[in-house]
């Protein structure tokens, strides 16, 4: 089978929220999560690390979640950090260049000093 | 039962223009890709490409709150996997949609449009036709590679 219905986890320490999200970012996945992502994140302002490392499929509508939780964010003077995209995500995130629009690092240490910097 | 008929070299399905309509036909589509073996690869780009066009149908192709089917053709033959996806909403050829400009900051990203950037990069082919019925008649075929 194609794999299993998104999940998220959201965690929070200090100024710094931690999504960890797994399964597949497509239209149905998005769907699931988007809410309930946002609404942890987005009123209280807070930097924002996204683990992918168990995310092993995205689609255009998970990217944009990420842009629209990311501009949100921006107006209330918080910011977005992916980090550990699998190979077909990070392949989906090369072909937009999402690089120039929200940040991916290589793992949460610097995803978090990214975030807070 | 899948909403639709399958065999080893291709899959036909039917689908309603919704959200469950969209996770049926995937479900459907995972089954019969997995049946035939084309590896990991193929079964991203079939499945990205799903996603990409059945969404952009059920968003933008309908305005009367009706229900529509959304036909979906599998077809593996000699060396590509070919989607054909039919629907009688608005005309829309997605050869034809302006390709949107590189955008380098948050602040200027727009937050959707990216879909078509990712359906021609996956393509080995894309063609389009309107029928002579009102139908919409997109095929995008995968290399097997």
């Amino acid at each position: 089978m194609h794999g299993r219905e998104l999940e998220i986890e959201v965690s929070v320490s200090g100024s710094v929220a931690r999504v960890k999200l797994r399964g597949r970012l497509d239209t149905p996945g998005v769907d699931r999560v988007e809410g309930k992502f946002t609404s942890a994140v987005v009123p209280g302002g807070k930097n924002t690390v996204v683990d992918l490392s168990e995310v092993n499929f995205i689609a255009s509508m998970g990217l944009r979640m990420f842009i629209g939780i990311a501009k949100a964010l921006k107006r209330n003077n918080a910011r977005m950090v992916l980090f550990a995209p699998q190979s077909q995500v990070n392949e989906v995130f090369n072909t937009v260049v999402l690089r120039d629009i929200v940040p991916v690092v290589v793992d949460e240490a610097e995803a978090v000093r990214f975030a807070v910097a | 039962m899948p909403p639709g008929t399958l065999n080893e070299d291709s899959l036909k399905l039917a689908i309603p223009n919704s959200l469950p309509g969209l996770k049926e036909g995937q479900d459907a589509l995972g089954k019969w890709l997995t049946a035939s073996s084309v590896g990991q690869d193929v079964e991203n780009r079939a499945f990205l490409v799903y996603d990409e066009i059945v969404t952009n149908i059920i968003r933008y192709a309908f305005d009367d709150g009706r229900e529509h089917r959304i036909g979906v053709d599998a077809l593996l033959v000699d060396s590509e996997l070919a989607l054909t996806f039919d629907d009688d909403g608005r005309a829309f050829d997605p050869r034809r949609a302006p390709r949107p400009e590189p955008q380098t900051s948050l602040a200027k990203a727009q937050i959707g449009g990216r879909g078509l950037i990712l359906v021609r990069k996956a393509a080995k082919r894309i063609d389009y036709e309107r029928t002579q019925n009102g139908h919409n008649r997109l095929t995008v075929a995968l290399a097997l590679r």
